[in-house]
């Protein structure tokens, strides 16, 4: 499995980074680009913000901004029209072009469902694929509940973002942060999605332009994510210390995306790609693949690489990189949220047990222990880890998983939350809120329709409020 | 056969728990010995929440229609559902082998055959709770009832699968075992309802059974014969009586009477300014209700729930090719008018479905409220039929309705 096709790598690079730029589009664009710049190790690429909000432009830390449609909208943001959105890059268009020339790697990250996002990215994709870059989307889905009209929005703008991309990835909201009806965690979800977006971004970046001992291209990324209107898996993992292969393993698995490595054998294809300092070593590799093969598929198809990297010092990161088709994904099989944020998910989801859409009446513990038992986890409890670790090999599972948890994502976002915090605001305009309004129904589990409509709520007061 | 076999179907509703105790006798007609009924606690949208306080009104039901009865009530049918619970209909497809005296089809390939059309992937935590056979083709010819014995080359068979989540559906079944009561079979509870509700002529031509609980909205619908679609949307009675209650700031068990005693889902027919006088109680300030804000309130969530059922349903299939109509059931479909607006709502003709195929004296029995459990001992019966019919009952039974009744492997598992 290992056959190493030594190249020198003596440091030169396989791609220019000033060849390469990042995009964000839009409000959750810009929030993905300030997550980049200040948490990862970004330091291939330029950043660039293209949005119709001026203030959402100037709190922006990316270093070139481009406001969208400066007479059309007087520095407003497109207010949830994507017409205005495609109308607004395209009086910009010279602008945008004139960024982007000479630029061989482009990507766009923007929020699909708004105005900004789904109107200007894929113009945006078009003028960079005129330029001759190669263009590779990445783009969220809105949440269920922000209703069906975004969400149909969404995806015409999904559907023109393939036409323009060379590659795109399709992050879903509802999967990373899966809560419905819980005010409190919606400001986490979104930064977590922003954090696993730009995890993702910079392994990108990472992977193709970093020389490689075994190296990974844009064809093989291109393998990884051939499915059509696929869902893409993304798992990022690093760590350091004696058992850093495991560990890194266990952090990328750990990713909401990938469902505990339990996504991964449905994939045909996937990017394994592990990079180090110059103390990686062999037996590392082998170990953290092997362990790997277990969550994949036999005949999947794994596209392998290996990058070392002076920067990296002692640590080693893993990058898994897969998608799948979007059948056989189903509503009950979504994801815990228990995501790099979960220090401040468990405070939330802790936080708000009295409007924590749960089983009903499980005021008494007792009950809803000896009711609840093994029960399937829903979206919007946390500790589902009794339940996953039945499944899985149970030296992977220790009991004070949830620590771990924390650590990691101290380690990795640091304490820079409240950037996010202020930038939210802007994207939450449509989320209407249902936390109460649902009489006796309050405790019990909420019926939601897939257009979003909590059913609990008297449907007098729905109508009369539309 | 020479004895009457007797059989009680239980019923764990979110509005009351219901125990009917029936004997089929052996020409195979139906007798309603007595039913035990008692309000249930500790369900929401027919599923338990609260497991003690459920078990404890499960208890009372089953001493009632024990005492009733005179029957020592050993082993049910349950009736189950859930929002969980969903359908689909899948085609398998076999080719038979050539050869000397080949090209018979055999119980064994329509085995295969099942199996097949049984490899869905279904969520995960998903196991199957029925799957009932549809229509055979063999070699393009439809609607082939019956294949054993026809000679073909390739055989397909459309089954309906109905899965739900294997621990919600073991909760249930764990509240009776713990009585302790062993289960039979677990059935889908618009299936029950659907075997005493609907005639066979009605399935031929197509029909849509609506069972209106008190949790939970199930239905059923047949298409030439056989089940087509079937779900259970979790919003019912309860809903209403929530609504009213929300909305006009009454204590709930004012909304329910309300409900029960004025409420109609239609709003033309109220005169203006037609009162309801809600009197005083030390918990409760008088208050008078407007009828006609009564009536919006109850139309809004009956129409929006009706229209949501709708919609399901024409994804897949025309609605109009429901020959029969529409039948409502269940306690909500007690509700004042409420045939009306469902007639508004599909454009078909809407009745309330009463129990048929039944003997005896059923008249005290003619309770919507019933539909489930009455329809689980008819259930039973054919079940029973079915399996003294051949030699080998046991090995017939799993072979021919051991998928049927797929909620078998659910019982044994559970312990």
């Amino acid at each position: 499995m290992l056959e190493y096709e030594r190249k020198p790598a003596d440091g030169e690079l396989a791609l220019d980074p000033e060849k390469v730029k990042v995009i964000g589009i839009g409000g959750a664009g810009s929030n993905v680009l300030d997550r980049i710049a200040l948490h990862e190790r970004m330091d291939d690429g330029e950043l660039l913000v293209l949005n119709t909000d001026v203030r959402d432009l100037v709190s922006s830390v990316a270093e070139d901004k481009i406001q969208l449609g400066k007479e059309l909208t007087q520095g407003l943001g497109a207010g949830g029209d994507p017409d205005l959105g495609k109308e607004a890059a395209q009086k910009t268009a010279d602008e945008i072009r004139a960024a982007l020339e000479g630029k061989s790697l482009v990507f766009i990250c923007a929020g699909l469902g708004g105005g900004t996002g789904s109107g200007a990215a894929p113009v945006v994709a078009k003028i960079a694929r005129e330029v001759g870059a190669f263009v590779v989307g990445f783009v969220t889905m809105p949440f269920s509940f922000e209703g069906r009209r975004r969400l149909e929005q969404a995806e015409s703008a999904l559907a023109q973002m393939e036409k323009c991309t060379n590659a795109l990835m399709t992050f879903d909201n509802d999967r990373m942060g899966g809560l419905i009806n819980q005010k409190e965690g919606i400001q986490q979800a979104f930064a977590a999605a922003d954090h696993i977006i730009g995890q993702s971004v910079g392994a990108i970046t990472k992977l193709v332009a970093q020389p490689g001992l075994v190296r990974i291209g844009m064809d093989d990324l291109l393998t990884a994510l051939k499915n059509d209107s696929s869902r893409c898996l993304f798992g990022f993992g690093e760590a350091s210390g004696d058992n850093r292969a495991q560990e890194a393993l266990k952090s990328a698995l750990k990713n909401p995306l990938l469902d505990r490595g339990q996504m991964l054998n449905q994939s045909s294809s996937l990017i394994a790609h592990i990079s180090g300092g110059e103390t990686i070593t062999l037996f590392e590799v082998e170990i953290l693949m092997n362990e790997l093969s277990k969550y994949v598929n036999d005949d999947a198809h794994i596209l392998f690489g290996v990058s070392s990297d002076k920067k990296q010092g002692e640590s080693l990161s893993l990058t898994i990189i897969s998608s799948i088709g979007k059948a056989g994904s189903s509503h009950i099989n979504e994801p815990v949220l228990e995501v790099e944020d979960s220090s401040k998910m468990e405070e939330s989801v802790q936080g708000g047990k009295d409007t924590k859409p749960g089983f009903g009446l499980n005021d008494d513990s007792d009950a809803e222990d000896s009711v609840f038992s093994g029960e399937v986890p829903e979206p919007f409890i946390s500790d589902s880890d009794e339940e996953d670790s039945d499944e899985e090999d149970s030296d992977e599972e220790d009991s004070d998983e949830e620590d771990s948890d924390e650590e990691d994502s101290d380690e990795e976002d640091s304490d820079e939350e409240d950037s996010d915090e202020d930038a939210q605001p802007h994207q939450q305009d449509l989320i209407p809120e249902k936390k109460s309004g649902r009489g006796r129904f309050d405790k019990a589990e909420p019926t939601v329709t897939d257009e979003g409509e909590d059913l609990d709520v008297p449907s007098f007061l729905r109508k009369k409020k539309k | 056969m020479a004895k009457a076999k007797i059989y009680a179907g239980l019923e764990i509703g979110t509005s009351k728990i219901c125990v009917v105790v029936g004997e089929v006798d052996t020409d195979g007609s139906i007798k309603i010995l007595g039913i035990g009924q008692a309000p249930s606690r500790g369900i929401r949208k027919g599923e338990i929440v609260d497991f003690e306080t459920a078990q404890t009104c499960l208890h009372d039901a089953l001493v009632q229609a024990e005492e009733k009865t005179d029957v020592m009530i050993g082993n049910v049918y349950l009736a189950i559902t859930g929002s969980h619970i969903e359908s689909l209909c899948n085609r398998g497809s076999i080719r038979i082998p050539d050869g000397p005296g080949a090209n018979e089809i055999t119980e064994e390939d329509l085995d295969e055959v099942r199996n097949l059309a049984r490899d869905v992937s279904l969520p995960q935590q998903n196991v199957f709770l029925h799957s009932i056979i549809r229509d055979y083709y063999v070699d393009g010819q439809e609607k082939v009832q019956q294949p054993v014995g026809m000679f073909g080359k390739v055989v397909e068979a459309d089954y309906h699968i109905i899965h739900g989540i294997k621990t919600r559906m073991q909760n249930t079944i764990r509240c009776v075992r713990e009585i302790p009561i062993s289960v039979d079979e677990v059935v889908f509870s618009p299936i029950a309802a659907a075997q005493v509700m609907l005639s066979k002529e009605q399935k031929d031509r197509g029909a849509l059974l609506i069972d209106i609980g008190g949790g939970t909205t199930d239905y059923v619908m047949y298409l030439g014969g056989s089940v087509a679609q079937s779900g259970c949307i979790a919003v019912g009675g309860d809903h209403i009586t929530n609504d009213i209650s929300m909305v006009m700031k009454v204590p709930l068990t004012r909304a329910e009477r309300l409900k029960i005693e004025h409420g109609s889902v239609m709003v033309q027919n109220v005169d203006q300014n037609e009162f309801i006088v809600l009197e005083d109680d030390p918990h409760f300030s008088g208050l008078e209700i407007d009828k006609i804000m009564l009536n919006k309130i109850i139309n809004a969530r009956v129409s929006e729930t009706l229209e949501q059922l709708r919609n399901r349903i024409m994804k897949d299939d025309d609605i109009a090719a429901l020959g029969a109509g529409i039948f409502l059931t269940g306690g909500s479909s007690k509700l004042k008018e409420i045939d009306k607006l469902a007639e508004e709502i599909f454009s078909l003709p809407v009745s309330l479905a009463s129990i048929s195929s039944m003997s005896g004296a059923t008249a005290p029995f003619e309770n919507p409220q019933l539909a489930t459990p009455m329809g689980l001992i008819r259930y039973a019966q054919m079940i029973e039929a079915n399996k003294t019919e051949k030699t080998n009952p046991f090995k017939l039974f799993r072979k021919k309705l051991g998928g049927l009744f797929g909620g078998s492997s659910l019982i044994e598992n559970n312990n």
